[in-house]
């Protein structure tokens, strides 16, 4: 078991390193692009920070509280989207070409493969971002509740993971998409704009439905749960929104099992 | 035509019976009410892409798949090589079937596709080949040994080196040769291998498949070259419609079709009635010009030659082999 | 007089041909109308939570920004375009070279594509949001004046048309301009009260904006649209600040000119 995990992080790190090998070809445009990454992504915690100034504000959180669930959802971003999300354009252009199949033609996880082919070093952009954002507003929050710091940072640790995991459920659903919708390379927009909601405290969605679909399309997961347990006042719906998205995972590796099967039989 | 069933000496390696794919394709009209209604409902067609067709290969053969655009020959390929599964029928390729374990099947068994690179764009084949190397769980020693010969054979030790957009695309394409090989698969499918290569390197391609195959490696090859199949294969598969039209040796076809040759004639003088045994006139092209097709068995071709040159002073003479695509018409009639 | 004919009609044929590939993608632009509404709900629900005690910010109320974020998801979805990309495409692969084959600008032959784009955007997305934000949030978006923000609307087209395009024409000097554009492409829609109405932004940022190219993009249709225009201070009628807007696209119209012959110059000189 472990010979084989080991096996096969060999075969990751092979292609991850021929990847960035390929991305290191023009360093200067690998630059833009990461400040690029960085930037795009500090928009709505530069808009929250402007909001604050004009005396506006989410009811029970803080300007700092605000930022530090911001910069949650950018770090696990920062994280899952090198990794992750290139699968999505990868998988868009093989399709488009015709070459899909040269990765089934190869003795290994179709999916491992993929992963290790996509790796999209622009997009540490995010996670250097998230980090600045998650160090400039921790000194001004009060961690954990009852001075019990310890636990909260664990939890909040797990709960990250858990969000990295959903992350990377939305990339291999919208993968799965991209068989289906051959040549759109809008995929990742539709993320964008579903995740869009992660960026705010749960609290904004007082009495309405989409409060409960952010628990089924596990967006409150990405950002709010991990922050609210750091700071020490987790949602009494955690169980329900952990389950949420382990399910949601599962699902779409099943999807994506069926997809790929379903390519094999309908062909290019 | 006679159609002879192949004969394998050997054990088959590769026994195909009855393979069968039908894929389902959308219509889409253009004008703007079809576009709108495209966008709720579209459809559909059944085309048969390959309608049952079976074939026996031996071990250290090696057989051209034959046919025109659309055939069913790339499609063939591709449920052999494991990743289309076929819509009815068996195979067994090395005692395998080749779309039930695919992960373990495609580990001893290589590919080339003419149109699609194995290789990365941006980084040199060098690095590429070491990627197989961990995707094929390759010994170090054996895959340094096997490059080495694979190089040599290839003559690319510089070129490998160097970032893949930069090779020419015959360089390129012995790179997806070594790319395809280096875990030294028994069975080797090549699709297109020598399309777009000039002579030099198409020479060089062929000359290292006699060789890898005189090694003991059966190759599989779809074309549209004849000269592939000429130098290449003992044995031809034609494919038209889904269907097996021709399975046999080389030189059965040649004895029927090869022996025919076409002939674009410029002459001096008007060519008045052409009555030659073995001669059929094809086409006037002009007043002076003229496509024939010459049967050498029953009009020797310097015969000829000599005979035009008498009747009507011969301008101009090009030779050409007679077009795939009539030879499957004459296959197919 | 004729030749004016002339290049209407290849206009026309250009844009209709575009028009028929892109038909094919229909899939591609029905993502906008998820996009689109599902960003402006994010935006209604956030609004709603923080100007939740009838608070102001900018001078905007409530109703004002989601009028304004409203007409923002529509003139950007009229005006958009990837002028860029494609230039940049057609450079790299060295396509570029078929495009001086043809005896008509390339720029001219771009804008045809883009319109025949957009006309077919205008009916799948445009209209479908205007209903949507009619239908499902109530705001019900008419223009203040139909003819001048046809107008406003149409320069602002042209304007980001030929901002995109000098954009695009950075692949004459760099082999790779995926991140330049990008980074271009964020920091003019942010300069074009995209994210932000434009009010909101710190006062000598809004000077600065006010004579760049950007606001005359998405932020000036829009306040044409919405009937009021003010950036930093500056209150100006609609006739006078769509006046403005045609100097800026015949401003950017000389500066793609100039890029264009530079670019030129250079491709011929590498002999590429």
């Amino acid at each position: 078991m472990i010979a084989r995990l080991r096996d096969g992080l060999a075969v990751y790190f092979c292609l991850l390193r021929g990847a960035l090998a390929a991305r290191m070809t023009d360093r200067a445009d690998l630059g833009i692009s990461m400040i690029i990454m960085l930037l795009a992504d500090l928009v709505v915690p530069l808009t929250t920070l402007l909001v604050y100034q004009h005396g506006a504000g989410f009811t029970g959180w803080q300007r700092d509280e605000a930022l530090l669930l911001q910069a949650t959802f950018l770090i696990a971003k920062g994280i899952a989207f090198p990794f992750c999300f290139g699968m999505i354009w990868t998988t868009t252009e093989l399709v488009r070409e015709g070459t899909f199949e040269l990765l089934l033609l190869k003795p290994r996880s179709t999916l491992l493969l993929l992963l290790g082919h996509s790796f999209q070093p622009e997009d540490t952009g995010k996670l250097l971002g998230g980090i600045a954002l998650f160090c400039l507003a921790l000194p001004n929050v009060t961690i954990g509740a009852d001075a019990d710091s310890s636990a909260a940072l664990l939890g909040f640790a797990a709960l990250l993971l858990l969000a990295v995991l959903t992350l990377f459920g939305f990339a291999l659903l919208m993968t799965c998409l991209s068989f289906v919708w051959i040549g759109n390379s809008r995929l990742q927009e539709i993320f964008d704009a579903v995740s869009a909601f992660a960026l705010y405290p749960h609290g904004i969605f007082t009495r309405s439905a989409l409060g409960w679909l952010t628990w089924v399309i596990p967006v409150s997961v990405l950002g709010y749960l991990p922050a609210s347990v750091l700071l020490g006042r987790p949602d009494p719906a955690l169980p329900l929104a952990v389950g949420g998205a382990l399910c949601f995972v599962l699902v779409v590796i099943g999807l994506w099992r069926m997809m790929l099967a379903r390519y094999a039989s309908a062909g290019g | 035509m006679d159609r002879q069933a192949g004969t394998v000496a050997v054990e088959p390696i590769i026994s195909v019976r009855t393979l069968r794919k039908t894929y389902t394709t959308f219509e889409r009209g253009s004008t703007f009410a079809e576009t709108l209604k495209s966008v709720f409902w579209r459809k559909t067609r059944e085309v048969d892409a390959v309608r049952g067709i079976s074939f026996a290969i031996g071990a250290g053969e090696i057989v051209g798949f034959l046919g025109p655009n659309g055939a069913g020959k790339s499609t063939t390929l591709k449920m052999l090589t494991g990743v289309l599964y076929p819509s009815d029928g068996e195979a067994t390729v090395l005692g395998m079937t080749p779309w039930h374990d695919r992960k373990r099947y495609v580990a001893h068994i290589g590919a080339v596709f003419g149109q699609k690179s194995q290789l990365m764009w941006d980084i040199p084949p060098l690095d590429a080949f070491h990627m197989n190397r961990a995707i094929y769980r390759l010994d170090p020693a054996r895959f340094e040994h096997t490059l080495q010969t694979l190089v040599t054979l290839l003559d690319v030790g510089d070129q490998v080196r160097k970032p893949t957009r930069q090779l020419s695309l015959g360089e390129r394409m012995k790179c997806e040769f070594i790319m395809a090989m280096l875990h030294e698969p028994k069975v080797v499918f090549l699709d297109e291998p020598t399309i777009g290569l000039d002579v030099f390197a198409k020479e060089r391609i062929r000359g290292f498949i006699r060789e890898m195959n005189a090694r003991g490696t059966t190759f599989i090859l779809t074309t549209h070259d004849l000269d592939d199949i000429e130098q290449l294969a003992r044995r031809v598969i034609v494919i038209n419609h889904g269907c097996v039209v021709f399975d046999g040796d080389m030189a059965a076809l040649q004895h029927g079709v090869g022996q025919t040759k076409r002939i674009r004639l410029a002459t001096a003088r008007p060519p008045g009635e052409i009555d030659l045994p073995g001669v059929t006139l094809l086409e006037r092209i002009g007043e002076t010009r003229v496509l024939l097709e010459l049967d050498v068995r029953r009009q020797p071709l310097p015969a000829f030659v000599r005979w035009a040159d008498d009747a009507f002073g011969i301008h101009d003479l090009v030779i050409e082999d007679v077009p795939i695509e009539d030879i499957i018409k004459t296959l197919y009639a | 007089m004729n030749r004016l004919l002339a290049a209407w009609r290849s206009t026309c044929a250009i844009a209709y041909a575009t028009y028929q590939e892109w038909a094919a993608y229909r899939s591609h632009m029905l993502i906008s109308l998820f996009i689109g509404p599902t960003y402006f709900l994010v935006q209604v629900v956030i609004w709603q939570a923080l100007l939740a005690d009838g608070g102001t910010i900018g001078g905007y109320d409530r109703t004002a920004l989601m009028s304004y974020y409203g007409a923002v998801l529509i003139v950007s979805t009229l005006v958009f375009d990837f002028a860029d990309w494609n230039l940049q495409m057609l450079i790299r692969s060295g396509k570029f070279l078929t495009v001086l084959l043809r005896p008509m600008s390339h720029r001219g032959f771009a804008l045809s594509q883009k319109l025949g784009h957009r006309c077919l955007g205008l009916w799948m997305e445009a209209l479908p949001i205007w209903l949507i934000l009619w239908l499902v949030f109530s705001i019900r978006l008419v223009p203040a004046s139909t003819g001048w923000f046809v107008l406003s609307l149409a320069l602002g087209f042209l304007i980001m048309f030929l901002v995109n395009y000098c954009v695009g024409t950075l692949a004459f000097w760099l082999t790779r301009t995926a991140g330049a554009r990008r980074l271009i492409g964020f920091l003019r829609d942010v300069c074009a009260g995209v994210f932000l109405p434009l009010a909101l932004f710190p006062h000598e940022l809004q000077q600065l904006l006010f004579f760049l190219p950007f606001q005359f993009i998405t932020y000036v249709p829009v306040q044409v649209l919405l009937g009021h225009y003010e950036l930093a201070g500056i209150r100006l009628g609609i006739p006078e600040i769509v006046g403005c807007q045609a100097l800026m696209a015949l401003l950017m119209w000389g500066l793609s000119e100039l890029l264009w012959r530079l670019g030129i110059r250079r491709f011929s000189a590498a002999g590429a």
